[in-house]
């Protein structure tokens, strides 16, 4: 069967409401393999793709937490914030440009079994650090902002 | 408990195959047969007789299980 031809037949398997929905979802994967498979660009591993994002994406919160930290303690106006606002807006936009440039040049393998049950596993570990850091950082905000006795918290 | 011994490296290596070559002929990711051959995940029924497939053998010439 001609490639385009075998992805045409797994586009339709994989949309076919009439169809059980383990089998569209097999056709689904069988497209992503396909099309990995027919796709000559080198490939980048998985973890090495999750890399690049986590940078871009750590890089973008280290931005939007130092505009917040700024707006914060009010040095928005200050020559701190006009000396290290620049580097962090960089490293933002670096860090993107590069995510999409590897993203562009590499293909990466499509998910499988192991690599779902790991992604899983990282977003449960994920959600518990968001939560111990959430919980963190009010704590911190509570201590800082100051606790009145009489009116219990307040944020000044 | 039985441990699930695995002969897969031998068999890529008598072959001649890379991890990744047999990565894309049975659908899998590469590090998933790295994981494989270390003994670190247990595959799939699909998975054991799709490897089995490609190098001609049965399943329990690559997969087979013995007592600790």
């Amino acid at each position: 069967m001609q490639t385009n031809e075998k992805l045409i037949t797994l586009i339709s398997r994989s949309k076919d409401k009439t169809l059980p929905r383990d089998v569209r979802r097999q056709a689904a994967i069988d497209l992503e393999w396909e099309k990995f498979r027919i796709d000559k660009r080198p490939v980048m591993t998985f973890k090495k793709s999750r890399f690049y994002e986590l940078l871009s994406s750590l890089s973008t919160a280290l931005c939007m937490g130092w505009i917040s930290v700024a707006e914060y303690f009010g040095i928005k106006g200050s020559r701190i914030n006009t000396f290290i606002f620049p580097f962090v807006l960089l490293s933002m936009v670096a860090a993107l440009a590069l995510n999409t440039s590897k993203s562009s040049k590499y293909k990466t393998e499509p998910a499988d079994d192991l690599a779902r049950y790991d992604i899983l596993k990282a977003s449960n570990i994920a959600f518990l650090t968001l939560f111990s850091v959430g919980l963190l950082i009010i704590f911190i905000m509570c201590l800082l902002s100051g606790f009145d006795e009489n009116k219990g918290f307040s944020v000044s | 408990m039985a441990e699930l011994i695995t002969r897969l490296r031998e068999y890529r290596a008598k072959t001649g195959m890379k991890q990744g070559e047999l990565a894309e002929l049975v659908g899998v990711r590469r590090e998933t047969i790295i994981r494989l051959e270390k003994g670190q995940y247990n595959p799939s029924l699909k998975l054991a007789m799709d490897i089995a497939k490609v190098f001609g053998v049965t399943v329990e010439e690559i997969f087979s299980f013995e007592e600790e």
